[in-house]
């Protein structure tokens, strides 16, 4: 195992001044091994025990992702070299430069935390955020993804920010193991790296292929790394939205969000399914109910869609607007 | 600087474009996916009128900033339309929380790209209260 001492640390952390913005929590869905990406050598692997059954957030220790390509970064450019080792480990073989010309700010030297997920979508890639937890690092890296992780190498009013690409947390020793700056597999004291992740808001992300969600995400956060997919690929959100209602196939978020996809290509009777089971799990969601009286209407169900969009014009709420428009249109 | 440039671009750029930038639903009368999500995320929800964000852009103010930051105006337009509004709205959330004069490290970094914009949404919401949160 490499191990790097401070000096190069420094240096690839002045070489990265990331101009990330301040505190903006966002996290990115890390690739990992990909159907369909079988055989490839980049794929990471997860070497550990195994962890134990039934412990929810029991995972291997230590953890470490073997086969995270490296990219060194180009000056100031951890943003876009971090995207690139997490789309190669995702079996997406990305240049630095097709990455820098999305996320990276010249002027600024560094990289948005918002353009690291934009351009991760516009590779046609999930983005997901995570949560600001180890234990969310930890579940990710259990699942072979790596991590992109934003540091404030300096002082909270001195920013040093820095984009790294976690592959590995050994609690027992305690250190973590980055992709970082020029240094490959540089190894961390883990009281260090929590420090410096904790001052710039313990923001992460993961890149994974559409159909794959974040292993730690919940259902509300892997639909935002979804719903930010659609804005640029629709076909890509669509296996998206089928993943998620696999994985949570009662969520009421994960229905409607299907839903609204299904209703958009054409498909009412679809959609209208979906709401209906997003409005089983959760019978006041007056959003839901104001779509089932579009698709019902779209299919020739004036009843129906009558009904529903009187159940959102009584539930009300912020888009009050929205449901009474929706029930003017559909009749006295 | 930034309150400068509100009041001086953004506030009569904002009342001109009243008239065709009312935020308008996905699609007709379906509530969309992210609108779902940003109610579920925050209460502070900043509306998005991308219309306004692409007008922009297409300033000469705007594409000189964007030039001199070494980002192509052109390529500025495919980078913002890959931020979903809630992502948009988080960074004209922070901009409030910057120490005012922009003399400040975090003030410099950043400044630009997305400040620009940013601030010109601003502009919009400090104009037209509709678009607060009603609590």
């Amino acid at each position: 195992m490499a191990v790097a001492g401070g000096a190069p640390r420094r240096r690839a952390a002045r070489a990265c001044l990331g101009a990330c913005v301040v505190a903006c929590l966002a996290a990115c869905a890390a690739s990992g091994p990909v159907p369909g990406a079988a055989g490839r050598s980049a794929v990471p692997s997860v070497s550990g025990s195994p962890p134990p059954r039934g412990a929810a957030a029991a995972f291997p220790d230590p953890l470490r992702l073997a086969g995270v390509p490296f990219v060194s970064q180009p000056d100031w450019q951890c943003g876009p070299a971090s995207l690139a080792m997490a789309m190669a480990a995702a079996g997406r073989d990305v240049p630095v430069q097709t990455l820098a010309a999305s996320a990276f700010v010249p002027g600024l030297k560094g990289a948005l935390q918002a353009e690291m997920l934009a351009a991760t979508r516009r590779q046609g890639l999930l983005a997901t955020e995570l949560a600001p937890s180890l234990d969310a690092l930890r579940a990710e890296l259990a699942g072979g993804l790596p991590v992109i992780v934003l540091q404030n190498l300096g002082l909270p009013a001195f920013p040093r920010w820095h984009y790294a690409v976690l592959i590995g947390v050994d609690l027992a020793r305690g250190d973590v193991l980055l992709h970082s700056g020029a240094v490959a597999s540089d190894t961390m004291p883990l009281a260090t790296f929590e420090r410096t992740w904790a001052r710039a808001g313990r923001w992460a992300m993961v890149v994974t292929p559409p159909a794959r969600l974040a292993a730690s995400a919940d259902e509300a956060r892997a639909a935002r790394a979804v719903v930010g997919l659609e804005r640029v690929d629709s076909a890509g959100a669509a296996a998206g939205w089928e993943a998620m209602v696999a994985r949570w196939p009662a969520g009421r978020i994960a229905r409607f969000a299907r839903g609204n996809a299904r209703l958009a290509r054409g498909d009412a009777p679809g959609a209208a399914e979906d709401y209906r089971a997003a409005l089983a799990t959760d019978p006041a969601f007056a959003d839901a109910w104001n779509n089932l009286a579009r698709a019902l209407a779209a299919q020739g169900d004036p009843a129906g869609a009558l009904g529903a969009a009187d159940r959102a014009v009584a539930l009300g709420g912020v888009r009050a607007d929205t449901y009474r428009a929706t029930r003017a249109g559909l009749g006295p | 600087m930034n309150t400068l440039f509100a009041r001086t671009v953004c506030a009569p750029l904002a009342v001109a474009t009243l008239a065709m930038s009312m935020p308008a639903p996905a699609a007709a009368g379906v509530v969309g996916t992210e609108d779902m999500l940003r109610d579920a995320a925050s209460a502070s929800t900043v509306p998005i009128d991308r219309d306004t964000l692409r007008a922009l852009l297409d300033r000469d103010d705007v594409r000189s900033r964007l030039e001199a930051l070494g980002v192509d105006p052109r390529a500025a337009r495919d980078r913002v339309d890959a931020l979903t509004d809630d992502e948009v709205g988080r960074l004209a959330g922070q901009v409030e929380q910057l120490p005012a004069g922009g003399a400040s490290v975090i003030g410099v970094l950043f400044a630009v790209f997305v400040i620009l914009l940013i601030t010109d949404i601003l502009g919009l919401t400090r104009i037209f209260p509709f678009t607060r949160p009603i609590r």
